[in-house]
């Protein structure tokens, strides 16, 4: 009777895996096909069709650059960006065996806007924003974990308290990088890392990051059993056997990794990485062996529908942040609420 | 019988505290053996079981486990001897019982990798061994607190280690569940399994047998056998109270009841 | 699971690497037939200039747009105020593609010849440029500047005399401005301020707003400082010290405070400015007279009448107010409709 249950569960999960994937890819093919530029689905889906197999099609080049030049590698940075912030909170949570935290709530979403303007205000090149980037996040989480240490107290509460604490810390250090850059060169790219926005992806770019988000999604999916152990606390997992130490310094440095890349593709976007880990718990459980690949499905999946829509709807452009946070926040009360009785 | 841990002269002391928790403790489990630690509480009855599982480093004397000293063990290699039941908590997060009691296998698994069919299957049986398959898709969180101890005991034994440590596994249960978590363990111990409790009961010592150890405020231990190591006059050491054994008929055993208030 | 999401990443990989082809270098720039932009940028004439087609969201850009008579070029614009469009009807029928930002996908819908930009946002150049859309930079810093930016764009669009007319039109102005300054005895002379949106803001002695004043015969007390022609918060206390005898707050911005309160403040008492009751808001609400644009020869003979209205009084300043939309225009307005009171 036990073995049938298990596999009805694997197969509930299987089932849950292939609609997100599904979702996602139809959501892809939906993307590309609208947009304030007059494209029918069938051009869309033409222009897609002969770039991936070398073709020519005749169809005007505006509308070729709008699908390739602007939809696809929009689409494509939504899709890494939600997934990796969704698996990185998903990492967090597991590691810091705490629900309530994400990227954002941890500092390394700051710490990596910091970093990047940083990069910025001494005028370095790509590769040392985003190398700037991943060591601004990686202070800020270190900071965040050290207060908990610091006071001796390791309750959910003050972990969240001290994200709120380094959190408004690099929001100062943030205006006062702000304050010292140069308003007619440095000031407005500052101020586009630290708004969020899918608007100006160059797929060259893109795809460097991509290459290096990839490497530690892969890890996190690897290491998902252990985030499970680990999530037991350090002296149990410990006493399990685990390399509590080792396995903790590669999560951690994987997720802020994938946080730091998103940053550097569309600058810090909140709630994803808090909600998207909550949404996936309720379909497939708690354990991270499912949960974190399906939070990256999931993620994807949210994030290229609200960027769909920031670009769909409207004259102007809304910023991708106002559209996650009108989601996000009540969505999450939402979660809270229809989980009220665990989290007590 | 061969010697499973050696416990000579260790002490050990919190940085943050000046009083020796453990002051040249000595004892040795052999293969089989039971062991009721007994003290007060916070007499350092969990910070030993801590320094058995190499959690906690000592600062005296050596603990070696199977021959080899614990000191130049890595987590894992002591996870495959040792199990630990550890007080019962309730984690973040409400894994299955079956995806709970399958962690206990994380010794046998590589870095990288994630339990496969052997793991599955063995979790699978130490759950119709503990009679608690029912529980398999069961969030842990959810359980009773009895349940909750049955699946702890399960994650310890599924990689069938050959000693389990109990952190006061009587804790926070009601009579009944302390009574069957004590008739687990005792079956435990004639499966084979060598077994370590710590415990403020001398009750559950003496309902266990086999041997007995008291750890004082001072960090002293001493061990022996149940009933040379229970008397009332090493009670009225540890508990400052007149607790009285009685030796009952019917049960064939003494007990250990409350003077008059 | 673990297929499915590799598989993903696989088509994303795929996806990206056929779209790296697109980015097309631009075509080669020969001799007579470029301008350089005020990025610095040589951006070559299109064939037929005079049908240009014309987008932008900086606003900065439409007090040029209208004289140099290019409105009807216009298919999306973002204006400050509804002056532009009340009185421009080419302008009330364009659409819009962004406020400050660009929307690409709209643009693309658009589908202009040029995008007219800000000078110091890269990041928008390159993006429009991906589109196969061309990008004409301006920087309207100051004076210099602003007669550049007409030249500039009289020579791309094809409109250089009209563009030579506007040139020769604010020179004649600031010759007659000249005229009059000359005429007003050294010990007569007034120190003047302008204020920006916020109190303690002030235009720095590298603005234009500070030159106008000086140009109007005031002697700017902001003179000794300057943060990279932006305006700077020097505090309030700095403002006391300097103590002018005219204040003038922007009409480009809007206003934290009011010209009232500061009247009403006894904390501000003691500046001559208050003291005497010279404190102006610059007009006008619709077409601010002290944007780097046409109309800063309005703003610099308001200033010079506030002044010295001994020597250019309320009647010559609105002669020379209705000249000037008379020329952008071809009609005048209602002092009440742009929001000015000579009277007071």
């Amino acid at each position: 009777m036990k073995q049938t249950i298990q596999k009805k569960r694997k197969l509930n999960v299987l089932a849950i895996f292939l609609t997100f994937l599904f979702l996602l890819l139809g959501g892809v093919v939906l993307a590309v096909c609208v947009g304030k530029y007059p494209v029918s689905p069938g051009e869309s889906i033409s222009i897609l069709w002969s770039r991936l197999f070398g073709l020519t099609n005749g169809l005007p080049d505006m509308t070729q650059n709008v699908v390739m030049g602007l939809r696809v590698p929009r689409i494509l940075a939504s899709v890494v960006v939600g997934a990796a912030l969704s698996m990185s909170g998903a990492a967090y949570q597991g590691i810091f065996k705490n629900p309530l935290v994400s990227p954002e709530f941890l500092g390394v979403s700051s710490g990596a806007c910091i970093g990047a303007a940083l990069a910025i205000l001494l005028s370095l090149t790509t590769v040392f924003i985003s190398l700037f980037a991943f060591v601004g996040g990686i202070i800020a989480v270190l900071l965040t974990v050290s207060i908990p240490s610091l006071i001796k107290n390791r309750s959910n509460l003050v972990l969240v308290l001290s994200g709120i604490i380094v959190g408004s810390a690099l929001s100062s250090v943030f205006g006062f990088i702000k304050f010292m850059a140069d308003p007619d060169t440095q000031l407005a790219s500052i101020t586009y890392w630290a708004m969020g926005s899918f608007s100006y992806i160059k797929l060259s770019e893109l795809l460097t990051v991509l290459l290096v988000i990839i490497v530690p999604a892969v890890i996190l999916v690897l290491l998902s059993w252990w985030i499970d152990v680990l999530s037991l606390g350090e002296n149990e997992a410990r006493s399990l056997g685990a390399n509590v130490k080792l396995i903790r310094r590669i999560v951690i440095t994987c997720s802020t990794i994938l946080t730091a890349g998103s940053v550097c593709i569309a600058g810090t976007i909140g709630w994803v990485g808090l909600i998207i880990p909550h949404f996936g718990r309720m379909l497939v459980g708690p354990s991270n062996r499912r949960l974190i690949p399906l939070c990256g499905l999931i993620g994807g999946l949210f994030m290229l529908l609200v960027d769909t829509l920031t670009r769909t709807i409207g004259v102007a452009e809304m910023p991708v942040s106002i559209l996650t946070g009108i989601i996000g926040a009540p969505f999450y009360c939402w979660l809270l609420f229809r989980q009220r009785r665990t989290l007590s | 019988m061969s010697i499973l841990f050696d416990i000579e002269n260790v002490s050990f002391t919190y940085p943050s505290l000046k009083r020796k928790v453990l002051d040249s403790v000595n004892f040795k489990i052999s293969e089989g053996d039971v062991l009721s630690v007994l003290g007060r509480n916070g007499s350092g009855k969990s910070t030993l079981l801590n320094c058995m599982l190499g959690i906690l480093k000592t600062q005296g004397g050596a603990i070696s486990l199977s021959g080899k000293f614990l000191h130049d063990m890595s987590e894992r290699e002591i996870a495959s001897v040792v199990g630990y039941v550890p007080q019962s908590h309730v984690p973040a997060f409400g894994y299955t019982v079956f995806d709970f009691v399958q962690m206990g296998c994380a010794s046998r698994i590589g870095l990288f990798s994630h339990p496969g069919r052997k793991e599955r299957d063995d979790t699978a049986a130490v759950l119709s061994e503990m009679k608690i398959e029912q529980l398999a898709d069961r969030p842990y969180t959810e359980l009773s607190g009895g349940e909750q101890q049955q699946a702890i005991i399960a994650r310890a034994i599924v990689s069938r280690p050959r000693i389990i440590l109990f952190d006061e596994p009587t804790a926070h249960l009601d009579f009944g569940n302390q009574l069957r978590v004590l008739r687990l363990i005792k079956d435990l111990s004639e499966k084979g399994f060598a077994v370590v409790i710590t415990t403020h009961n001398p009750d559950h010592a003496m309902l266990l047998g086999g041997r007995a150890a008291i750890l004082d405020r001072q960090g002293h231990l001493i061990s022996g056998k149940v009933d040379d190591i229970v008397t009332e006059a090493s009670l009225k050491d540890v508990y400052s109270s007149d607790l009285k054994l009685k030796y009952i008929e019917e049960f064939g055993r003494r007990v250990c009841v409350y003077p008059n208030l | 699971m673990k297929k499915a999401t590799s598989l993903l990443l696989a088509l994303a990989l795929a996806l990206s690497l056929c779209g790296c082809r697109i980015d097309a270098s631009q075509p080669a720039v020969s001799g007579e037939n470029t301008v350089t932009d005020g990025s610095g940028a040589v951006l070559s004439i299109p064939k037929n200039n005079t049908k240009t087609t014309i987008a932008s969201v900086y606003a900065v850009s439409v007090p040029f747009i209208v004289a140099l008579g290019l409105s009807d070029r216009v298919k999306a614009i973002n204006v400050k105020s509804k002056f532009w469009t009340d009185n421009d009807a080419s302008l009330a029928s364009a659409g819009t593609v962004g406020r400050g930002t660009v929307d690409l996908e709209a643009l693309a819908a658009y589908a202009p010849d040029v995008l007219i930009h800000r000078s110091n946002d890269p990041k928008t150049v390159e993006a429009v440029s991906a589109l196969g859309i061309d990008v004409l930079c301006i920087k309207t810093e100051n004076l210099d500047d602003v007669k550049r930016t007409l030249t500039l764009m009289g020579k791309y669009f094809g409109v250089s005399d009209r563009a030579a007319e506007v040139c020769n039109w604010m020179d004649t102005k600031f010759a007659y401005i000249d005229s009059v300054v000359k005429t007003i005895p050294e010990d007569k002379r007034v120190t003047a301020l302008v204020m920006g949106g916020e109190l303690g803001r002030i235009a720095g002695g590298d603005m234009l707003q500070s030159w106008m004043i000086e140009k109007a015969g005031g002697i700017c007390v902001a003179d000794s400082v300057g943060k990279d022609h932006n305006w700077i918060d020097v505090g309030v206390e700095t403002i006391f010290d300097w103590n002018p005898d005219f204040l003038f707050c922007t009409g480009s911005t809007a206003l934290n405070y009011s010209v009232d309160e500061l009247y009403g403040d006894s904390s501000w008492s003691s500046v001559n400015a208050v003291k005497n009751g010279c404190i102006y808001r610059i007009p006008a609400t619709f077409d601010a007279w002290d944007m780097p644009g046409i109309s800063c020869v309005i703003g610099t003979m308001y200033m010079l009448h506030e002044m010295y209205p001994d020597y250019f009084s309320a009647d010559e300043l609105q002669a020379q107010i209705d000249d000037y939309y008379i020329f952008m225009f071809g009609k005048t307005f209602d002092a009440s409709y742009l929001g000015y009171d000579l009277e007071k």
